[in-house]
């Protein structure tokens, strides 16, 4: 597939997770990974959270349980390991 | 009855005098002795340190040795990725990269960083064992089988779930091998850490993790040991099965309600902990903010059964003031930490007190730290209201709230050690103590009988 497909993944975690989360944000990480190999037009933005502030301007961020996934401005999971294949019904639907 | 014996009463789901407290303290202890977390957790001598620096200015009712869940993995071939400010995360997954459960072997005290974790949980034992209660954490089997095997897990456990119930044979066997390595040091208290069962439903919790977790409970047992089961993350559909598995204490986080998991806990007769928030209160949050939590936390964990914890591990980089506010309102001691902490602030301030015995009125100063957001404050407001009904005539109170350094010089000047307290005439009568609206009217009542009013 070609770049140009506009599908925008922002994965959200904080910068100090605790260890429950530092393990899921680990294979959030994976599957991002995973994603990016075969939808190579993917735009993926890691975002780490440093303070209260940050949790604020993050757009689609509705809640706030980390790592959160955000596609296209839409919230998908907040501080769960995402199932890869519902990851791609979401992506395949963006790019209709 | 000294910190030790609270806290396992409490394990226990006996009542005690005052609500034990545990502090999960892992990479946070690199950052209170000056390294970063990946030297403490490769450093025995670090470990140490960094419990006794935590005892030391937290005051706790039990300490864990480390909080490392990537232990066991390391042993088993899971390359680790070390960081400054976090545990380290698991970077390979042995059993989705070719290998089976054959070719691995179950890790022992030579292993790994085995050696190392062993001999700071004897030192740490040996320097604070007689005083608090120590902990040693275990990676519960569901967490070391994700590991091992990677995310893949979730659709084996559909697909092939008699390649699931191997792998739980063996991460169980590894679960229960380190709980023996840990009791043999001599801790008091076994956790099973087991955060990712809250990724999976009640009926996967039944058939994949409960049949091999309860064993491991029931061994901690035998070798007369207290256990607990740490989850963290949303385990709220999770709490009735993890009981059925029988630990003595179940440890939640922000995701569960306090509330609804004592109510399941008690009714299995399990001691429940948990669960001050990690992020917003104890990394982001104020000292005020985080005292406010925990009086909120230990209004509704009570006396009996409940421990007072943060929901897992404590960000290496929270400030050391939050968590020692926490401490001062565990022993009732908030004023004297303000005191020290808003020092300089309160230097200018110069309180007057009326002349309360010559008032023509009974004055009552309510010391909260707000009622509208601290339960507690709210009940002791709530109280004084319907206590005066019907004498207001006779009768002037205020609430004086701390988060407002006046108060704080209040407070200090009337000698009130703790909030909520209900001062009468100037002496601290209810301290965090909530009292019946019956008991505080007849105090008002004798006051105003004996200045004649």
């Amino acid at each position: 597939m070609e770049a140009g497909y506009g599908v925008r993944i922002d994965v959200v975690s904080l910068s100090e997770p605790c260890s429950a989360c530092n393990i899921i944000y680990g294979f959030v990480k994976e599957i991002m990974e995973r994603l990016k190999k075969k939808y190579d037009f993917l735009e993926i933005n890691y975002i780490e959270i440093k303070n209260l502030r940050d949790i604020y301007s993050i757009e689609g961020l509705e809640v706030e349980k980390f790592p959160a996934i955000i596609i296209n401005g839409e919230q998908i999971t907040a501080g769960t390991i995402p199932d890869i294949k519902e990851l791609e019904r979401i992506i395949l639907e963006e790019i209709g | 009855m000294n910190s030790k014996e609270l806290l396992l009463k409490s394990m226990y789901n006996g009542e005690v005098e005052r609500v034990p407290w545990v502090p999960f303290v892992g990479c946070h202890a690199a950052s209170l002795i000056g390294v970063t977390a990946e030297e403490y957790f490769k450093n025995d001598k670090y470990i140490v340190n960094g419990a006794e620096k935590a005892f030391e200015l937290y005051k706790p009712d039990g300490l864990p040795v480390t909080f490392d869940l990537q232990v066991e993995a390391e042993a088993l071939g899971c390359k680790l990725i070390y960081s400054d400010t976090n545990p380290p995360s698991v970077a390979s997954h042995p059993l989705a990269e070719g290998k089976k459960i054959e070719d691995l072997k179950i890790p022992t005290e030579e292993d790994g960083r085995f050696p190392i974790i062993l001999k700071a949980s004897r030192e740490i034992v040996k320097r604070l064992g007689d005083r608090i209660a120590i902990y040693g954490l275990v990676t519960g089997p569901f967490t070391l089988a994700l590991h091992l095997k990677g995310t893949d897990i979730f659709y084996q456990m559909i697909d092939e779930p008699e390649e699931i119930h191997k792998l739980m044979t063996f991460c169980q066997k590894i679960s229960m091998n380190s709980a023996r390595m840990y009791i043999d040091t001599g801790v008091d208290v076994i956790a099973i850490v087991d955060p990712m069962t809250s990724q999976i439903s009640p009926s996967s919790f039944e058939e994949f993790v409960a049949p091999y977790i309860t064993p491991i409970f029931a061994y901690i047992k035998e070798r007369k040991k207290a256990s607990s089961l740490f989850v963290c993350g949303n385990a709220t559909r999770n709490i009735e099965a993890m009981c059925k598995c029988q630990p003595n204490n179940i440890s939640i986080d922000e995701n569960v309600d306090l509330r609804y998991a004592k109510e399941i806990c008690h009714r299995y007769g399990i001691s429940i902990g948990g669960n001050i928030r990690l992020t917003v209160t104890m990394l982001f949050g104020t000292p005020l903010d985080n005292i406010k939590e925990v009086e909120n936390l230990m209004q509704i964990g009570g006396k009996k059964g409940y421990i007072l914890s943060p929901g897992c591990d404590i960000p290496f980089n929270t400030p050391p003031e939050n968590i020692r506010a926490i401490a001062s309102a565990v022993y009732g001691e908030v004023a004297e930490f303000m005191k020290q902490d808003m020092k300089n602030n309160l230097e200018e301030i110069d309180i007057e007190l009326p002349d309360y015995k010559n008032e023509k009125k009974v004055i009552l100063d309510v010391i909260t730290l707000d009622s509208e957001s601290c339960a507690p404050c709210q009940y002791v407001v709530e109280a004084v209201k319907s206590a005066i009904k019907g004498i207001e005539n006779k009768v002037e109170w205020k609430e004086y709230k701390i988060k407002e350094k006046e108060s704080v010089a209040r407070m200090i000047k009337l000698k009130v050690p703790n909030i909520p307290t209900i001062c009468i005439d100037g002496e601290p009568v209810y301290i965090s103590i909530i009292p019946s609206v019956e008991e505080l009217r007849k105090t008002i009542e004798r006051v105003i009988a004996e200045k004649g009013l």
